[in-house]
């Protein structure tokens, strides 16, 4: 620990074993938020490629052949051949399921609830508040080693089969079959559970308790904000996800029966146990998103945010409304009068939402726009998460829910939001930071070309699925009627498309490792508290703490630090725009 | 920023350990230290009422279910008694750790280190009432959760669910305990190494509020399980 | 002691090894006070048994009748008195920045939110014998003819009428399964249906 903290954090030590080490039993969130992105990104991608595996299985619809000899109807896919497990013919469509489900839960569990607040967060959450670290740096270790064993059950799950019961583990059928490994899948989200506990804890804490003197609450950068409210949610909704998770795997093995209808029990209690967390969760997932997206518009179109307040209690807000309406998921197993309750409170949640929305079209008015690649992720944020948003009504709807319900309606209006929503922050996001995590500089052209990549893949994926879903095609699914096949068809080649972009990133991220320009301090003109440090920062984040002299999006009144007025005049409204961010 | 050599802290090793304590790096000073280490904890135990709630939840719903059958079930499985005498056990627990961290504000070692003992001894008479009063006979008759329920006079149809219900919650109430106990223990140990004072016992504190909550738990438990 | 540069960041003069009249800015727990709460806690509990054995109380000419509705709330009722005791004087609550007893409000208003939402819709769909519960929820009286095929039944409102009828003109029929234990209520009594094992 000794004589480096005037060293990137990236730096390595004297020896190979003391470097390892260096990272093994690091203090430093950086060093855990970098650990964290390696290993939500390698999620991400398996995850993916099971999506890819699940579009491809789409491509055509099967067909249903009689068997002469047995008489029975044999289901034959395309490309997910059958085996038998236990002695039992394992289906191509139980294959399917477990395609499906082994995407949902990775996709959920290992990379969407952590990769923005624990990989991002955990960088540049102390730095925006001035601080050298979090409140509570060995939590912080320990969350990040609750993940990777919640992630070893995870890989013992997938190499003992994997589960089949999507991922939102309904009973009866997760508690009475068991195809593949559900119980460690379940286990290990247990133990995910935990992660995300103990980063929402740190996060509270920090926010409330290491902000720099003089920084209140309405100085803090919104991302900050947005952290703050998703740690909140982390720590209330995530224990319940415990409880659900843990009364399922006693319900699997000492068959207390509470979720079982033959032995008294009840499977919707378990639906409102699973919704109670998972509803909340979606805003764990998004909240983060939007508060990248705050930055990303605020530095990239060089203009004050518009409505900071408005924007920082709507976090608050959603965090707070996210409680209220986790039983419209439910709309099918209800009673009627509570589905109208929860159809009311599901109206409600828009609102904040909405005002988010505006305020960040209404930064972009008459702004200095830079069209580099993380200001084209903040704009396919706003596209596609207003498509996704606005897809939410329909089926906040009770009579049109009823039709909706279960079909790929709603895959696409969640991939809208979650996809189009946090994963396009994210990338905008580890576009942004970049040169500031790593020192170096990606390459701007082949960014942009991955992030228009993205974007058409992703529409082109999911746009169409509002139609089939409309038209009745059911979700998890592996076979559907002919009249669905041109509509999979196109979706499957959007996902080859957003395969492609993603490629491109990934070559575009590793280029940038070992061959990218070195990075200033200030590629963008950024005014929060990172970009004061160094590129990448030093151990303790800054060699002198930080004084707050302005606010967080006082473009037209304070030059960004490290940066000339010649490149970001003060002006609001700049007459020549910025090519390139330098 | 002071250069390394000019200052170096100033730790005085004539004082005891309670008496050194130095914040870590990161933070400013040593109250701030404490007030998160509090509020952390605090969240903490926002989670561990959260998980709990889930066991209140799914007594709640089956005793809508079955509201007859579950209250004839708690008196006929379930000896108030047994409960009663732990329940005040489990606040005498309460009580003397708050006694122990009294002596910590007090500088009173001997008085962290009894009452901790108490504690000690409080929670372990709670869990051997549990295991061999409770527990051990019920898994001698068959009184046991869900599938494995074989006792032969069930007095209703659905007995095999409260008990589910009484085993899973108490159980993990146990666990709870027992886990307590080992971090009561380690307490004790910190404790003869002379580690809390009046200066420093914000550790003690929060394991403290962890039994605290412990003992909560219980309090909603009993009446629910045992007496109504 | 390794020297630690960053240590100079720290003023010593606010470390506890110097700044011996450093502000206590924890309030010391008292004995007696924590005594009383304690002996009080104590008392509630006895409370607590003595009310769930209780049945009836007669005063003068009046006889109120403890139901289990009646006995779950008093219980809870001293329960959370406890609970809220052991919370401001164990836990110093009271004495503590506001913000921690913030964090238990979040925290008990996400419990009743769980508890309370999720009972409410439960309640609406008790029926005794969930057996055939998951043949009740959204066709009403479902059953099946002597082929195995499914024979549509006369849906959930007809269904619910004529429970609702059928309770109404005999308040005493309870399903065989339970002893009569103090919920006569007509509420709480599930509605008359054949199959409760």
């Amino acid at each position: 620990m000794s004589g480096h903290h005037h060293e990137s954090y990236l730096a390595p030590r004297e020896t190979l074993w003391k470097s390892i080490m260096a990272w093994v039993y690091t203090l430093d969130h950086k060093r855990i938020g970098v650990m964290y992105l390696i290993a939500t990104t390698f999620a991400f991608l398996l995850a993916g490629v099971f999506a890819l595996l699940v579009r491809a299985e789409l491509w055509e619809p099967t067909r249903t052949i009689v068997d002469e000899a047995t008489n029975q109807t044999r289901v034959v896919g395309q490309f997910l051949p059958g085996w038998t497990e236990r002695g039992l013919p394992v289906t191509p469509n139980n294959a399917y399921n477990r395609a499906f489900t082994l995407h949902g839960a990775i996709m959920v569990f290992l990379f969407i609830i952590p990769a923005v607040p624990a990989a991002l967060g955990n960088i540049f959450l102390p730095i925006m508040l001035g601080a050298k670290d979090v409140a509570f740096p060995r939590l912080n270790l320990l969350s990040w080693y609750t993940y990777v064993f919640g992630g070893l059950f995870a890989v013992w799950s997938l190499a003992s089969g994997g589960a089949e019961t999507g991922w939102t583990f309904y009973t009866p059928y997760s508690s009475t079959t068991n195809w593949g490994s559900t119980t460690a899948m379940v286990l290990a989200a247990f133990i995910l559970g935990f992660s995300s506990i103990f980063t929402g804890i740190n996060f509270v804490a920090t926010v409330h308790k290491l902000r720099v003197p003089g920084m209140g609450w309405f100085d803090m950068p919104l991302f900050a904000w947005a952290i703050y409210a998703t740690a909140i949610i982390q720590v209330l909704a995530t224990p319940v996800l415990g409880i659900t998770l843990l009364l399922l795997v006693l319900e699997r093995t000492l068959r207390i029966g509470i979720f079982d209808p033959a032995m008294g029990g009840d499977p919707v209690l378990f639906q409102h146990f699973f919704w109670f967390y998972s509803h909340p969760a979606v805003y764990i997932m998004i909240l983060p998103g939007m508060g990248i997206a705050s930055e990303l518009i605020a530095v990239h179109c060089h203009k004050k945010i518009f409505g900071y307040r408005a924007i920082a209690f709507s976090s608050i807000a959603i965090a707070a409304i996210s409680f209220l309406v986790w039983a419209h998921h439910m709309f099918t197993a209800q009673t009627a009068a509570f589905n109208a309750v929860f159809s009311a409170l599901t109206f409600l949640v828009a609102i904040p939402t909405a005002i988010k929305v505006f305020n960040w079209i209404s930064t972009m008015y008459k702004a200095s726009i830079a069209l580099n690649t993380p200001m084209l992720y903040a704009m396919s944020f706003l596209f596609c998460f207003t498509i996704g948003g606005l897809t939410g009504p329909p089926l906040a709807t009770l009579a049109v829910d009823i039709h909706l319900h279960d079909t790929y309606f709603v895959v696409a209006h969640f991939h809208y939001v979650m996809m189009g929503g946090t994963v396009m922050a994210f990338l905008g996001g580890l576009h942004h930071w970049w040169p500031k995590m790593f020192g170096k500089m990606y390459n701007e052209f082949w960014g942009r070309v991955g992030a228009v990549l993205v974007f058409i893949g992703f529409n082109v994926t999911f746009f169409i699925q509002f139609f089939m879903g409309t038209q009745g095609m059911p979700r998890r699914y592996a076979t559907y009627v002919e009249e669905f096949t041109s509509f999979h068809k196109i979706s499957t080649v959007g996902s080859w498309i957003l395969f492609l972009g993603f490629l491109i990133h990934a070559l575009v991220f590793a280029h940038s490792l070992v061959a990218g320009r070195a990075a200033p301090k200030n590629p963008w003109g950024g005014l929060t508290f990172e970009w004061e440090a160094d590129s990448p920062p030093v151990e303790h984040n800054f060699d002198h703490e930080p004084v707050i002299t302005h606010g967080p999006y006082d473009f037209e009144s304070v030059v960004p630090p490290h940066c000339s007025e010649q490149d970001f005049p003060l002006h609001p409204a700049a007459q020549n725009g910025r090519a390139h961010g330098h | 920023m002071s250069t390394a050599a000019a200052r170096k802290p100033m730790i005085d090793m004539d004082l005891p350990p309670h008496a050194r304590h130095v914040p870590a790096t990161h933070w400013r000073n040593a109250k701030d230290e404490a007030e998160a280490a509090k509020l952390g904890m605090w969240l903490f135990l926002a989670t561990e009422i959260l998980l709990f709630a889930g066991f209140f939840c799914a007594y709640s719903a089956f005793r809508l279910y079955y509201p007859g059958n579950w209250h004839a079930a708690s008196s006929y499985y379930l000896s108030w008694k047994i409960g009663f005498a732990n329940t005040v056990v489990l606040l005498a627990s309460s009580f003397t750790i708050v006694m122990a961290i009294r002596g910590a504000q007090t500088n009173r070692q001997w008085m962290i280190q009894l009452n901790l003992f108490l504690t000690q001894l409080c929670a372990a008479f709670f869990l051997v009432v549990k295991l061999v009063w409770e527990y051990w006979p019920k898994i001698q008759e068959g009184k046991l959760p869900g599938g494995f329920f074989t006792y032969a006079h069930s007095q209703g149809p659905h007995d095999h669910i409260f008990l589910s219900i009484y085993w899973i919650a108490t159980a993990t109430h146990g666990l709870h305990v027992f886990v307590g106990m080992i971090v009561i223990g380690w307490a004790m140990w910190m404790a003869a190494r002379r580690h809390y004072g009046p200066k420093h016992y914000t550790s003690l504190e929060n394991i403290g509020l962890y039994w605290h909550i412990v003992d909560i738990i219980w309090i909603f438990l009993f009446p629910l399980l045992y007496l109504v | 002691m390794t020297h630690d540069p960053l240590q100079d960041s720290i003023d010593p003069s606010e470390t506890l090894s110097v700044h011996e009249a450093h502000e206590d800015h924890h309030h010391v727990s008292p004995f007696w006070p924590m005594l009383w709460v304690f002996v009080v806690l104590v008392v509630l509990t006895f409370l607590t048994v003595w009310t769930s054995r209780m049945h009836e109380i007669v005063i003068g000419n009046t006889t109120i009748e403890f139901g289990t509705t009646l006995h779950i709330l008093v219980a809870m009722a001293i329960a959370v008195v406890k609970a809220g005791l052991v919370a401001a004087y164990f836990m110093h609550l009271k004495y503590d920045k506001p913000m921690n007893t913030v964090v238990v409000g979040a925290t008990i208003f996400a419990v009743t939110l769980f508890i309370g939402l999720t009972l409410g819709d439960l309640d609406a769909r008790r029926f005794a014998g969930m057996k055939d519960m998951q043949y009740h929820i959204l066709g009403g009286d479902v059953h099946f003819d002597a082929a195995g095929n499914r024979v549509k039944g006369k849906g959930i409102v007809q269904t619910a009428k004529d429970n609702a009828h059928a309770e109404s003109s005999s308040p005493a029929a309870q399903s065989h399964s339970q002893p009569a234990t103090g919920d006569a209520k007509p509420a709480e009594a599930p509605g008359a249906k054949p199959g409760g094992h």
